[in-house]
């Protein structure tokens, strides 16, 4: 919202390349393995959204505190900072700035109790602290605070809200629904009395007249009504179960660096298309049903309807000619599928689902999970300032070390 | 010293701070020069190092909208940069404002020129509400007039996005004698509509040469508007009634208010009370009212540079007090502060939390 997003400060500046990224993460990368770092990138996003839901905050404004916290680290390194000092801030701002401001002691109690309950001692409960630390925060983010979010424009796509900043109280679906369930009423009432004057043996004949003549116009104001909303594309009609699949799967998407690689447009399609795969995975028998109800894209009929009255092409009909219809780079558009699905192992092994697993027992040298994100924070910080007193001693050496502290 | 660091410093040596033209609760109001233009601006030195409480929110308003707004009708943000404590917004300078012009009484002002002025404010609004922004503080004081004679909306401290179906806003905001009735009687759920009555009544302002309705308080405001334009009908307002802060008001009839407008001729009256109609949904929205046949009919609006200006440039924008203005108080109370600098409560380097752990 607020200003489009072509002109806005997250398309202009905080759209990243991917080598971009590799090289604002160079300095912690002398202390952890990509993967360590990946699953770091976890373990702050569930530590935002652990201590979002504790100040009450809905998710956009945690959305956006966990998109803010990735851009202040382009700029800025886990090891040479205090990452529980910064969620905090984070969080403060988000806060703020989508409208749902929280006091600044709130959140330094709050965040005292989350983050002890996580087994963090890194953060010291002062209001002075995080309100400097806000400051350092505006300052790196150049004083660029609107986000763009996914949530928005997944629900344009399935038709499911205008993209018109609320100038209309219903989205087209809901419209048109209301405006088709009128007139069949109408029709009704109109035949009802027909029926009575002119007797039952010239219905059809009489149904026939009624459909062509009189409700033309009808729906020819329904065309200009929809019409004028500015949209021409194809109406879909997408199945609710994906639509709420897609709203889990955005959430998810804020592990990840998506929201620095990728417009939110992208981000919106490439769930949607997780989605679909998740639905028809989910529901290999029955295909059919799947097929007509959500699997397949259902176009209203009244899209197929104004697409023919206006002289355009019908709408899509399956999935592959849905995605095919947005002027999207496929290859783009796959790579961002990509980053989100690469989350899921990741996440799995780094905090187990099944706790219960004996698989489990066996644990692998090699593996990390969110146990052990805590410590290794302090480790890299720590590796930080000898690295820094001791400028000689190669800190490519400690990035391998496994060595623990008790 | 790092990348983010220098990046800030070589904003921050672009400009040349001068001398103080005027201060607010938040900020102080400096003139300014780009050193290699030499192009004149201001600087809103926000004073953050004096808030416990961590940036306020109307500072955090004003440079989150105008870090994304471009118009020429807006005020443009320059740049941001931070020099110790303190976040400087650098601003396009804007030598005075309408409310100078209103009550210049040395200026005559022509239909034309009023034509111009609501032109160019409904433009730079109609881009606000098309990009889902309300302004929420309209006044004179807010449209500032550059030396060529464009108007651009600022102060962006009240204003926020809409489109969010459902969610509460407060209704504490406007400047009470540009207030719509919805929001004074509580209204939560409100939109566009109320930044166009806050048009309307400026532009009555502008002929009147007086404020429109001057409440003293948010009851009187109501009795007064009431008193000029009648008590509202439901036939003329539908479900006015079910506002939450609604009150029965003693009835007032309708009378031919809008003659003190007649200058404006019969396209001008007509557009002034389409804004200024009770029923929100019925209000003219910006872009409506751009299409208004008043502004295509003659005479034809004033070219900016030919509008009236005030004299006497360069008057400190003293911000008046919250109070009197019916502005919202700020929760902490902190009522401004008239003194002429503020450098005691700079802290030293050595006590400060460091960005980084290690300096």
């Amino acid at each position: 919202m607020s200003s489009s997003f072509w002109s806005s400060s997250h398309c202009r500046y905080w759209l990243v390349t991917r080598s971009h990224l590799l090289a604002a993460r160079s300095l912690d990368s002398q202390y952890a393995t990509p993967r360590q770092l990946y699953c770091l990138g976890i373990w702050f996003a569930n530590l935002i959204q652990k201590l979002g839901k504790k100040l009450n905050l809905r998710q956009i404004p945690i959305a956006t505190a966990t998109v803010l916290f990735r851009r202040f680290y382009l700029k800025n390194h886990y090891c040479e900072t205090n990452p529980y000092l910064v969620i905090a801030a984070c969080l403060f701002v988000a806060a703020k700035v989508e409208e749902t401001p929280v006091h600044i002691k709130v959140v330094v109690n709050d965040a005292k109790i989350v983050f002890t309950e996580n087994g963090i001692r890194m953060f010291s409960p002062e209001p002075t602290k995080v309100g400097e630390m806000e400051f350092y925060l505006l300052e790196d983010l150049d004083f660029h605070l609107v986000v763009f979010h996914p949530y928005r424009s997944l629900l344009h796509i399935c038709g499911r809200e205008p993209a018109d900043s609320g100038k209309f109280a219903k989205s087209r679906v809901e419209e048109d629904a209301e405006i088709k369930r009128k007139e069949t009423e109408a029709r009704r009432k109109h035949e009802d009395a027909r029926k009575v004057s002119l007797g039952v043996g010239r219905m059809n004949a009489m149904i026939d007249d009624v459909s062509g003549g009189e409700w033309e116009e009808s729906e020819e104001k329904r065309i200009r009504r929809l019409m004028g909303r500015g949209s021409g594309e194809g109406l879909m009609d997408i199945d609710e179960g994906v639509v709420q699949m897609c709203l889990f799967v955005i959430n998810d998407t804020y592990r990840t660096d998506v929201h620095l690689l990728y417009p939110p447009y992208v981000i919106s399609l490439a769930v949607l298309y997780i989605g679909f795969c998740f639905v028809a995975k989910n529901n290999p028998t029955g295909t059919r049903t799947t097929r007509g109800s959500s699997f397949q894209v259902t176009n209203l009929a009244s899209s197929t309807d104004i697409n023919a009255a206006l002289g355009l092409d019908a709408p899509p009909t399956g999935v592959a000619e849905f995605f095919a219809s947005f002027e999207v780079s496929l290859p783009i558009l796959f790579a961002c599928i990509q980053d989100i699905i690469v989350l899921y192992p990741i996440w799995e092994a780094f905090e187990p689902m099944s706790r219960g697993a004996d698989a489990k027992a066996e644990k692998d040298k090699d593996s990390f999970t969110s146990d052990d994100a805590e410590a290794l924070v302090r480790r890299m910080i720590e590796a930080r300032a000898v690295a820094l007193t001791h400028p000689d001693t190669s800190s490519y050496q400690l990035a391998g070390s496994k060595r623990r502290r008790p | 010293m790092d990348l983010a660091a220098e990046e800030n410093k070589r904003r921050a040596d672009r400009w040349i701070k001068g001398i103080k033209v005027g201060e607010g609760t938040f900020a102080n109001v400096y003139k300014g020069t780009e050193k290699v233009t030499g192009r004149q601006v201001a600087i809103k030195k926000i004073k953050i190092g004096e808030m416990k409480d961590g940036l306020d929110m109307t500072a955090l308003r004003e440079v989150k909208f105008l870090q994304e707004l471009r118009h020429p009708n807006i005020i443009e943000l320059c740049d941001v940069f931070s020099v110790k404590q303190n976040i400087n917004l650098v601003l396009e300078f804007l030598d005075t404002d309408l409310e100078a012009i209103i009550r210049d009484k040395d200026l005559i002002i022509q239909q034309a020129d009023v034509k111009s002025w609501m032109l160019m404010t409904l433009r730079g609004l109609e881009y606000l509400h098309r990009n889902g922004v309300l302004h929420r503080d309209l006044k004179p004081n807010n449209l500032l007039i550059s030396a060529d004679g464009l108007t651009k909306i600022a102060d962006f401290g009240l204003a926020r996005e809409f489109g969010d179906p459902g969610q509460r806003m407060t209704c504490q905001v406007i400047t009470r004698w540009y207030r719509p009735p919805e929001l004074l009687w509580g209204s939560r759920h409100y939109s566009s509509s109320v930044d166009m009555w806050s048009v309307g009544t400026i532009c009555v302002e502008l002929v009147w040469r007086a404020p429109f309705l001057p409440g003293e308080t948010d009851l009187d405001q109501l009795k007064r508007t009431f008193e000029m334009m009648g008590t509202p009908t439901d036939d003329e307002w539908p479900g006015h009634k079910e506002l939450p802060d609604y009150h029965p008001t003693a009835m007032h009839p309708k009378q031919p208010w809008w003659t003190i407008i007649a200058p404006l001729g019969a396209e001008g009256v007509e557009c002034v009370r389409e804004m200024l109609k009770y029923d929100p949904k019925a209000r003219l929205t910006a872009e409506q009212a751009l299409q208004h046949r008043f502004f295509s009919v003659l005479p034809r609006p004033t070219a900016p540079r030919l509008l009236p200006k005030p004299k006497a440039e360069l008057r400190p924008r003293a911000l008046a007090p919250d109070e009197f203005t019916g502005k919202p108080r700020v929760e902490n109370g902190n009522s401004m502060k008239r003194k002429a600098e503020s450098p005691a409560v700079e802290p030293s380097d050595g006590k400060r939390v460091a960005r980084r752990l290690f300096v």
